[in-house]
């Protein structure tokens, strides 16, 4: 499947289906205004972004100087001043950091690990729960319950994992599409590997551990990062379960909302800018990787 | 023979009986904490006083406040469906035709394929901070409409004729190619000489979207679209870090999150989300039979 999903996109020839004729020449002309305009609205959006970063507050603040002009001086200390300006409560910038790389990787490793292990114990044994959780999967996907929050909120706080980071035991959530995609891709591995281990005498455990999930770190990997980028960029669930543990997406929220009058937006632009590197970073990085997972979760089953 | 065969499997049985249990447990007893009982929790709020007595004090409050002039349950009704409307439905289209485009190699496709998933991995405290400051007094587009109007425009997300309007052009802006990613992934299974055949017979562009493409890719759309709809009461925008629920801008998930995160309020909020969960199971379970009523699953 990801095979030949690589090779139709490096296929460089352009076969009859991309050749045009004059009407259809002049809608693709169209199309491709539009598309490149809106394209073009998300990069002057972040050039400015970046742009002002650099500005001095009170140049940047004052309305009668022009949204378009460069810094007069460029404040590259700006940039400097993130660590010890943004700070929230008693937690600094670095302090958001910290939080949010636990939160990430802890929350989904959790999520996608255990996933991980139920997909593979439904597609290759059989068991009475069986039938029962891969119902269960299927009707929760389904079913759009609304307004869970305030249980789920008294639940955290009465079981006393809001607020520390024992709110990671609730993130093993193994329900939904992650689940469905990892159970066809286990559906599609051999068994002749697993059985020649047994035979040899391997265990379960052996087994699953040595043999299998090393076959799946592909697709584990690729929903790991799609996991934890939702999960670095989640703003709501820190702000209710986590007040005293702000993360960049939440504490940025909080400052910004709390310093309204005295905030210097450019340090602000900076500390924002900065908070999106990791995650442009692992887009940048395993940027097929991501596309070819999310097509492959459009495949049916 | 069979005797020792048997005592084998019983053996087997018991290890994998083991492997099963250390793999499973946890997800399962997961599952009934913070599924089952935090839902059966959520009705029994919804049912409850503050104080824990039962009552069904909670429904009448929604209810009147429904008939109420000024209502906020309606205006969370209306905000909501709205943002649903537009984001499930016109922008669904959108991305059904940006696909198509992308699908036939459109100049400078690889470049756009990035750009449309850009916004949906920078988090929406990043473009929210970039619109809202954009459109803000010290924006560039504020700047220009002033420019050009010659006077000064409003604020747009601290005025109720436009704010709740400006968070749906936020909503477009940050999710315009944002569905293309899956469709045009779909599309590229397509195997190329059903396609050519149809060129070779002369069909138009809008034949070969409507009659060979998107019933061919038929799974994936009509997957999409069960689970879109099941956003149906839940659709909003990032109404927090925008407006703060001000300015007629109220939905019914933030209106519920509010509860929670401003006045610790439970019962009212749990009665709402019970309302709307009765009403969203039908109309999900009968999007599911339609969209399985359209076309049979195509194989190729």
């Amino acid at each position: 499947m990801w095979n030949i999903k690589k090779r139709i996109d490096k296929d460089p020839e352009r076969g009859i289906l991309e050749k045009r004729a004059g009407g259809q020449k002049i809608l693709f002309g169209v199309a491709f205004a539009i598309i490149f305009t809106y394209c073009l609205t998300l990069l002057i959006s972040f050039a400015w972004l970046i742009m002002s970063s650099f500005k001095d507050a009170m140049e940047y603040a004052d309305i009668n100087n022009s949204a378009f002009a460069f810094p007069k001086v460029w404040m590259f200390e700006n940039w400097l001043l993130v660590p010890q300006y943004l700070v929230v409560e008693s937690t600094n910038y670095l302090g958001m950091l910290i939080n949010s790389l636990w939160y990430t990787v802890g929350s989904t490793t959790i999520s996608i690990l255990c996933i991980t292990m139920m997909s593979y114990c439904l597609v290759k044994y059989d068991f009475k729960l069986k039938g029962v959780i891969s119902m269960t999967i299927i009707v929760t996907m389904i079913i759009p319950i609304i307004g869970a929050l305030p249980a789920t909120y008294k639940m955290y706080y009465s079981l006393h994992i809001a607020d520390s980071p024992l709110i990671l035991i609730a993130s093993t959530g193994g329900l939904g599409f992650n689940s469905i995609i990892m159970q066809g891709f286990f559906r599609g591995i051999s068994n002749s590997y697993a059985e020649a281990a047994r035979i040899d005498g391997a265990g379960h455990h052996v087994i699953f551990w040595k043999i299998i999930l090393p076959q799946a770190l592909g697709p584990v990997l690729s929903l790991w990062i799609l996991a934890a980028i939702a999960k670095w960029n989640d703003y709501s669930s820190p702000i209710l379960f986590l007040p005293h543990y702000p993360t960049l997406s939440s504490g940025l929220y909080q400052y910004e909302s709390s310093m309204t009058r005295l905030l210097n937006m450019p340090v602000y632009f900076a500390g924002v800018i900065l908070s999106a590197l990791p995650v442009l970073v692992l887009f940048i990085l395993f940027q097929d990787t991501i596309m070819n997972n999310v097509t492959a979760g459009g495949l049916k089953g | 023979m069979s005797q020792s065969k048997q005592t084998v499997k019983k053996k087997k049985d018991w290890a994998a009986t083991g492997f099963l249990f250390s793999m499973l447990t946890v997800q399962v007893v997961n599952f009934f904490v913070f599924y089952v009982c935090v839902n059966f929790e959520s009705i029994m709020l919804a049912f409850k006083l503050p104080n824990g007595t039962f009552s069904l004090r909670n429904f009448e409050w929604v209810f009147q406040d429904f008939v109420k002039e000024d209502s906020v349950m309606v205006e969370a009704l209306i905000n909501t469906l709205t943002c649903f409307f537009v984001d499930y439905v016109i922008m669904y289209m959108v991305a059904l035709f940006l696909s198509y485009f992308l699908y036939k190699k459109i100049a400078g496709y690889k470049f756009f394929r990035v750009m449309f998933y850009i916004p949906s991995i920078l988090s929406a405290v990043i473009m929210t901070t970039i619109f809202k400051t954009i459109i803000g007094p010290s924006g560039p587009v504020y700047q220009m409409l002033e420019t050009i109007s010659g006077t000064e425009p409003p604020e747009f997300f601290a005025d109720s004729r436009y704010a709740m309007n400006a968070i749906i052009i936020y909503n477009c802006w940050v999710g315009f190619g944002g569905g293309t990613i899956i469709l045009t992934g779909a599309m590229s299974r397509i195997p190329r000489d059903v396609l050519e055949a149809g060129l070779v017979d002369g069909i138009s562009p809008v034949r070969e979207l409507f009659s060979m493409i998107i019933p061919m890719v038929w799974p994936t759309i009509s997957t999409q679209l069960i689970t879109g709809l099941a956003g149906i009461f839940s659709a909003s925008g990032p109404i927090l870090l925008l407006t703060n629920g001000e300015y007629k801008t109220m939905t019914i998930s933030f209106y519920i999150f509010d509860q929670v995160n401003r006045y610790n309020a439970y019962n009212e909020a749990s009665a709402i989300g019970f309302i709307y969960t009765l009403i969203g199971i039908p109309i999900v379970l009968g999007g599911r039979w339609l969209c399985g009523r359209i076309q049979e699953d195509v194989e190729y």
